[in-house]
């Protein structure tokens, strides 16, 4: 472990203390030496389950941002900005409301979301195939956020009941509110298989750097790493989507503040921006509980709120081109 | 709503506005009904609550439509009664071809389809939402004058009022149960909403009003956990047609509480409207007060 990881993982777990003890109840932590108290099952049953999955989402979150900017070498690849979580979003929802989940079966909806965003990185990895170009890579991924959104709402809108606007919402402005330890369960295995299939890239994402055809003569095989990375990013991006709805930028700030800590290979960027994705996102997860509005900010909203000034600042500064280029 | 910016609960708030929930609009009801105009002969009617009143009191043959919330039975009380009459939308095509001589309206109906309306010269009966129980029967009596039956009008909110007198608990009752209104993942009904009137006359304590909720907003659960209602109203998940926010009422914290706080089942319909509603509210209100203070039916 370096020391950046060692740090991180630190302050998470930290962080993870801080974000159990902390909400609008007061709670101190001794109550957990007392079930019988109503407050044991407020840290127990509401704030422990929003930690790990804060945990599990962010870190896949930064993950994925890691894997997919040096995959394509672009600096602005996250599954928010890419569309792959709008997509992830639909399918969901097509889950959700038309009947295919129920209590007893819930597996139908992280499937189905892993199946969207399946579908979302397999379009935008044959359009960024297609061209070299930075600017179809973004397109592509502005397509697929819109095509993503507009189902989700579509598919709310034809679903009964008077929610849908509600729900709408939720969907696209994730949250990790009223969770429980069930979304935790639902969630973590396709997480969890998710992020390994991404640690397992490194070596295949530090060759590319030297250009398609280096990166083949060391053994590489381009179509296998890019059918790997979109298994693994469906399967990660669905399940967590499938949870929260959708939280954007974790995946795109986290790698840019880490990249100047661990060099040029991507391989090294891929464990810090694990840790760093869920610091990040307990830290506004804790803060939007925090907060004292009225009613709890929505977390995607928050993460707009800070990733969108920073997805300008990083255009302003040139990073389209990325830290990586293909003639490197 | 509340100037809370945009949150899922603003639109939600928005969705339930335009089923006459809002309280954007300052408490006040129907202007007067212009002098000297005949009784419309083909009434349309864009707002749900409105849609109870007239299946009350209009002529069958007055009616020319009636909302599309009318018509879902998950929100409406009169999905059954409405059946026969055409399912308009805010379509201003769709309307004029219906040829009223009066459409309600409702700040919910957007404005271009108003002002349309009002270009191919249709009379307009502009209506807010109700948010007390004194609004929303002059609210009955308003809509019953510009339909040309006032003393139909008049026999509801009679009507109306002993049901609500009925429903209130008796004297010797001094129990006030707390009760939360609570649907859709913590959406809940504060003060100044009609439900929050309702509660009062029916013996109910608010609890949002603890919680310091005013308006329709949201509620963290653990908010609830900390400091449970004696009931919770709730809308139970619609068979078939699940929600991502049923799911809350089945959270593991919330059953944890079940030898606390009782969990009683509350249609999302009583909720929406005042008028002829309120019928069916005040009976189920003084049945689940009741069945909390343990007295015969």
């Amino acid at each position: 472990m370096t020391r950046l990881e060692g740090m991180l993982l630190a302050a998470l777990a930290l962080v993870a203390v801080a974000s159990v003890w902390a909400g609008p109840v007061a709670t101190p932590l001794s109550v957990l030496a007392h079930p019988g108290d109503p407050r044991f099952i407020i840290l127990t049953q509401l704030r422990l389950p929003r930690v790990l999955l804060a945990v599990l989402v962010g870190g896949a979150m930064g993950l994925s941002g890691a894997a997919l900017q040096g995959y394509s070498r672009n600096a602005l690849a996250d599954p928010g900005v890419l569309g792959v979580s709008s997509m992830a979003s639909a399918g969901a929802v097509i889950a959700l409301y038309f009947g295919l989940t129920t209590q007893a079966t819930p597996w139908p909806l992280p499937i189905s979301a892993a199946l969207g965003a399946a579908l979302g990185g397999g379009l935008l990895m044959a359009l960024a195939g297609w061209s070299e170009s930075a600017t179809t890579f973004i397109l592509a991924g502005v397509l697929l956020n819109t095509l993503g959104g507009a189902a989700t709402a579509l598919a709310l809108s034809l679903a009964p009941g008077p929610w849908a606007q509600a729900e709408i919402v939720n969907w696209l402005m994730g949250s990790l509110a009223d969770r429980s330890l069930d979304e935790v369960i639902l969630a973590a295995p396709f997480i969890l298989a998710g992020c390994g299939l991404m640690l397992l890239t490194g070596r295949a994402l530090d060759a590319l750097t030297l250009g398609d055809a280096a990166a083949a003569g060391l053994g590489v095989s381009l179509p296998r790493l890019r059918s790997l990375l979109i298994l693994a990013v469906a399967l990660s991006a669905g399940a967590s989507v499938a949870v929260s709805g959708v939280i954007g930028f974790v995946g795109l700030i986290i790698p840019h503040l880490l990249r100047p800590h661990v060099g040029a290979r991507p391989s090294a960027l891929l464990i810090p921006s694990l840790i760093g994705g869920a610091l990040l996102l307990l830290v506004a997860d804790t803060a939007v509980r925090l907060a004292p509005t009225p009613a709890e900010l929505k977390l995607g909203v928050a993460m707009a709120v800070v990733g969108a000034p920073f997805f300008l600042w990083v255009l302003v500064r040139g990073g389209v081109q990325g830290r990586w280029s293909r003639d490197a | 709503m509340h100037g809370r910016g945009i949150s899922r609960r603003t639109l939600a708030a928005g969705g339930a506005a335009a089923l006459g929930l809002g309280r954007a609009l300052p408490a006040g009801s129907v202007p007067a009904p212009a002098t000297t105009v005949l009784p419309p002969r083909r009434i349309v009617s864009l707002f749900p609550c409105v849609d109870a009143i007239l299946l009350r009191i209009a002529e069958p043959g007055q009616i020319a439509g009636l909302s599309r919330l009318a018509h879902e039975a998950e929100v409406s009380t009169v999905a059954a009664d409405a059946s026969p009459y055409p399912s308009v939308g805010d379509n201003a095509e769709a309307l004029l071809a219906l040829r009223p001589d009066l459409v309600v309206v409702s700040a919910y109906t957007a404005r271009p389809t108003r002002e349309s309306l009002r270009r191919a010269g249709v009379r307009l009966l502009e209506v807010v939402p109700q948010l007390t129980v004194a609004d929303s029967l002059a609210q009955v009596q308003a809509v019953a004058d510009a339909i040309g039956h006032p003393d139909r009008g008049r026999a509801l909110t009679a009507r109306i009022l002993a049901a609500l007198d009925r429903a209130i608990p008796p004297a010797a009752s001094a129990a006030r149960p707390r009760a939360l209104v609570f649907q859709n993942a913590g959406f809940v009904a504060g003060t100044g909403t009609l439900i929050d009137d309702m509660l009062r006359r029916t013996g109910f304590r608010n609890m949002a009003r603890t919680y310091g909720l005013s308006g329709f907003g949201d509620l963290a659960l653990e908010r609830v956990v900390a400091d449970p209602p004696d009931v919770l109203l709730a809308a139970l998940p619609r068979p078939g047609a699940p929600a991502w926010g049923d799911r809350v009422l089945r959270h593991p914290a919330l059953l944890k509480l079940a030898d606390r706080m009782r969990i009683e089942p509350f249609p999302e319909g009583l909720l929406l409207c005042g008028g002829p509603v309120l019928l069916q509210t005040a009976p189920r209100l003084a049945a689940i007060h009741r069945r909390m203070t343990g007295r015969p039916a």
